[in-house]
């Protein structure tokens, strides 16, 4: 069996026709074969297509016409990104049976870039509703150990990467649904900035908070992930007119005249994270003032404050979205969907007129906070990931959410993992950029994971199947 | 609000909730209510909503 290789390293080998994309494929399924009924991360594998993929790939690959560096590299799709001929449910009972006409845009492009497509991946339903055992599949579970959470919602990418049965995933994110599991499962994921990739054909939750983006195992993998999805994209209304930024351009620049603000009081204060957390924080603090980084403490409005208002544009746009099976079809919804959800009939019309104008006056705060600051930092998840019958079902209430502030902003946002905690299980960071600055924070991140060796550990089910 | 009166709420948004599911979104209405009004403090007159792109990014 191949051994875990990075989609650079993946790609730098196909390139020099050292590595067959069949051979690669071949590897992935038969992880997929061997670790997934644990692990629940695939809905459905679609082994024929994958195959066929990799033999036009390797087809490629020989007559020196490879098409870059995703030709030939074996990812998969959340299940709320439309595949053409096939099955995209939402891990919900209502989209049981359906199969779109057509690909989604991202799709289109990560298939025009020759990557090798191996199934869709388990969300939780409708990217909020979970993690959920009352639906027709179970909820994914982390490869660190199955009996912990994965986070979601892009539940199944997470435990695939993580677990080497894909090199990248796509995954959306409205109020962390990228940076939770890419947290939980010792990943890296970017939730871009708003606007930067397609979410066209890909199904709904809070069109004002949306977006689209990758895992995977690493910062530079992220970034050549996200070259193949970003651009304008006419039919989307939120797509930024603008050129595509080289993501990878500034990845080997390290830290060195970075102006980095810590949110010391998000992680410290308004929730305050493990020691294994705030260890690794410190710690990747330490590496970048080592490479010359710049570093100062920042005050913004309590977490809190950018979670209310999140969390109520988030309910009432997918009260919305829901609203006519909600009515309809209340209990072919898992309990956690419906329950959530069932209070966006309930929001007036004006309070969310008012989280609207709350949320333009926090974009300003962020803004003024970063006028000369080119990142800030704070964790992604509280902590390592809890056992997955522990999840609290209205966690939203009680503490806030690292993540949803820059859904709230748009700004780009990029966890990497930071160590272990005293269960073995991943702790991160969130580098978070100034709108359309994603190549700092790939830099930021790529940088200090580049200093560290948290790289070269993987989930004990999967190194052992490695031998 | 009492239970009775939230259920009232809850049957004029047409949700067709049976007296569990309003018993359990009764339990946590408060905190549901603490949220919304952290969400929508006093905001001056004049300010704007979010989401009014630039033309040029646009």
């Amino acid at each position: 069996m191949q051994p875990f290789l990075t989609i650079a390293e993946a790609g730098n080998l196909i390139a020099a026709k050292k590595l067959s994309p069949v051979e690669l494929t071949r590897t992935c399924l038969d992880r997929v074969k061997k670790l997934d009924p644990t692990l629940h991360s695939f809905l459905l594998v679609t082994e024929e297509r994958a195959m066929a993929d990799a033999k036009a790939a390797e087809t490629r690959m020989m007559a020196g016409t490879r098409k870059g560096p995703l030709d030939g590299i074996p990812i998969a799709h959340k299940d709320i990104y439309n595949t053409a001929g096939i099955r995209t449910t939402a891990h919900s009972k209502l989209l049981e049976h359906n199969v779109p006409t057509e690909d989604s845009v991202v799709v289109q492009k990560w298939a025009e870039a020759g990557s090798i497509m191996l199934g869709k991946l388990a969300t939780h339903e409708f990217a909020i509703g979970g993690p959920s055992f009352d639906l027709p599949w179970p909820p994914a579970r982390n490869p660190w150990n199955p009996d912990h959470f994965t986070a979601g919602s892009s539940s199944g990418t997470g435990a695939a990467v993580a677990a080497g049965l894909i090199m990248g995933g796509t995954g959306s994110d409205t109020g962390g649904s990228i940076r939770g599991p890419s947290a939980l499962c010792g990943l890296a994921g970017i939730k871009p900035t708003y606007g930067t990739a397609s979410r066209r054909g890909v199904l709904p939750l809070s069109q004002t908070l949306d977006h689209t983006g990758p895992l995977a195992w690493t910062v530079q993998d992220c970034a050549l992930l996200l070259q193949a999805m970003a651009g304008y994209d006419p039919l989307d209304p939120a797509s930024a007119n603008r050129p595509v930024a080289n993501f990878a351009a500034d990845l080997d620049k390290g830290a060195k005249g970075l102006r980095i603000g810590v949110i010391r009081h998000f992680h410290e204060v308004d929730h305050p994270a493990s020691p294994a957390t705030l260890k690794g924080i410190e710690d990747a603090l330490a590496i970048f003032r080592s490479q010359g980084a710049e570093i100062r403490d920042v005050t913004l409005s309590p977490m809190m404050d950018y979670n209310a208002p999140g969390w109520l544009i988030l309910t009432t746009e997918a009260y919305a979205v829901h609203e006519p099976w909600l009515k309809e079809r209340f209990n072919d919804y898992g309990e956690l969907l419906r329950d959530r959800l069932a209070f966006g009939a309930l929001i007036p019309a004006s309070s969310y007129v008012q989280a609207l104008r709350r949320r333009r006056a926090l974009c300003v705060e962020i803004r003024d906070a970063m006028a000369d600051l080119d990142i800030l930092i704070t964790a992604s998840a509280p902590a390592e990931a809890p056992r997955i019958d522990e999840v609290p079902k209205w966690g939203m209430f009680e503490k806030p959410s690292f993540t949803m502030p820059f859904n709230v902003t748009g700004q780009p946002a990029l966890s990497v993992c930071t160590g272990y905690g005293d269960g073995g299980l991943p702790v991160s960071m969130q580098i978070v950029g100034k709108p359309f600055a994603d190549a700092t924070v790939f830099r930021a991140g790529h940088a200090y994971e580049t200093a560290t060796a948290w790289r070269t550990r993987r989930p004990a089910m999967s190194t052992a199947l490695a031998g | 609000m009492d239970k009775a009166e939230f259920s009232t709420l809850v049957d004029r948004t047409g949700l067709t909730l049976t007296d569990d599911q309003k018993s359990t979104l009764f339990a946590v209405y408060p905190k549901f209510q603490a949220m919304v009004a952290r969400a929508t403090p006093d905001m001056p007159r004049e300010a704007e909503p979010a989401l009014i792109f630039q033309p040029e990014v646009r």
